[in-house]
């Protein structure tokens, strides 16, 4: 038990130190460091994205949470969650002096040129595997498309990126209709 | 003492009212602390927030962590970073419980099914925003394109931020001998 804590508080110190580009950079570890370790699976974890987009809150610490929670209780939520926070101490100690400086500022700059759109495309991919298994319904012979999960998400897609839609707005909605019409 | 609970307070505040995380937060932390408590001038808490929002992490505890530790060191740092995690944690413990022991209701799985599908579009909608600004330069394209093709093949999220940072130093270093 104290070994699954401290292994979820170094996995998610890791994840703290490492994502970048606000709520959605926590995707590109997931599959990695939390699914493979069978501590959630992937259908959980979005369900914990809509959750997250519909209480306040970052992403990121929902995260942590839930999946501490779900293996240790109340000491495994607090051990992940602290994890995720412990690097924000020695960054906020240590490296904000640094970049405080001329010299560190611009190294730093010169850097972020390059790891935003790695980001980017690994957010894409992150985006991609998540799609592949919500939007494709794997069959006893072949996989097949779950055509109204593909329409679902186009009409998410089109509500934020173009109608600028609040997000909980588009969670309630599908939430109210999919408990009617699959319940 | 006293500042120490106000400054929990503001944080816990701020945690448990704004919706959608880090980019939300910075106009708030600055309303509250600068305008409003009047803790820390103007232009320094936008230095300051600057500074945390381009760090890794969560931005919303990077930017408490920053402001506590300016206001009151590592003590404040710790304060104002359990005040903003705090209403976060607590919801998510007590939603835990619920969506664990309502797992199999048929509603709430077909809830979950519609919404699931909609968080996809969502994502997507999110990465081609956060996108955007690296598509006016080609080299950036390249390394969108770089880091997809190699997250196909399992290479470590960790391993590609670094060569990303490598190679944005690489590419400036260029810029700068051209110009």
């Amino acid at each position: 038990m104290l070994q699954l804590c401290l292994e979820m508080m170094l996995v998610f110190a890791m994840i703290g130190l490492f994502c970048f580009g606000g709520g959605y950079g926590i995707l590109p570890f997931i599959q990695g460091e939390v699914i493979n370790r069978g501590w959630m699976e992937i259908q959980e974890f979005i369900n914990i994205i809509a959750v997250s987009e519909s209480t306040p809150g970052p992403l990121g610490i929902n995260v942590a949470t839930y999946v501490g929670f779900k293996m240790g209780g109340l000491i495994g939520a607090t051990f992940a969650t602290v994890g995720l926070m412990l690097p924000a101490f020695f960054l906020v100690l240590l490296v904000t002096r640094i970049l405080q400086t001329e010299r560190g500022g611009r190294a730093w700059e010169r850097m972020t040129v390059g790891i935003r759109p790695v980001v980017v495309g690994l957010i894409f991919y992150a985006a991609y595997s998540i799609g592949c298994t919500v939007l494709l319904k794997p069959g006893a012979a072949a996989i097949s498309v779950d055509w109204l999960s593909v329409l679902l998400a186009a009409m998410g897609f089109v509500a934020i990126h173009k109608f600028k839609l609040h997000p909980v707005i588009l969670i309630g909605a599908a939430a109210i209709l999919g408990a009617l019409f699959m319940g | 003492m006293q500042q120490l609970w106000t400054l929990f307070w503001i944080f816990f505040r701020i945690g448990a009212c704004t919706f959608g995380g880090g980019y939300v937060m910075i106009p708030i932390i600055q309303h509250e602390i600068s305008e409003k408590y009047h803790l820390i001038p103007e232009e320094e808490l936008a230095e300051i927030l600057i500074i945390a929002q381009s760090l890794p992490g969560v931005m919303a505890v990077n930017a408490a962590t920053s402001v506590g530790y300016k206001l009151r060191g590592k003590t404040g740092a710790i304060i104002c970073a359990l005040g903003v995690a705090l209403p976060s944690f607590l919801i998510i413990i007590f939603l835990a419980n619920l969506i664990l022991k309502f797992n199999d209701n048929p509603h709430v799985m077909g809830a979950f099914h519609w919404i699931r599908a909609v968080v996809v579009g969502m994502i997507a909608a999110a990465a081609v925003k956060l996108g955007r600004p690296c598509l006016k330069n080609k080299l950036q394209i390249l390394l969108i394109a770089i880091a997809f093709v190699l997250a196909i093949f399992n290479v470590h999220p960790v391993v590609l931020i670094l060569g990303g940072a490598l190679a944005g130093w690489l590419i400036t270093r260029q810029k700068g001998e051209t110009e």
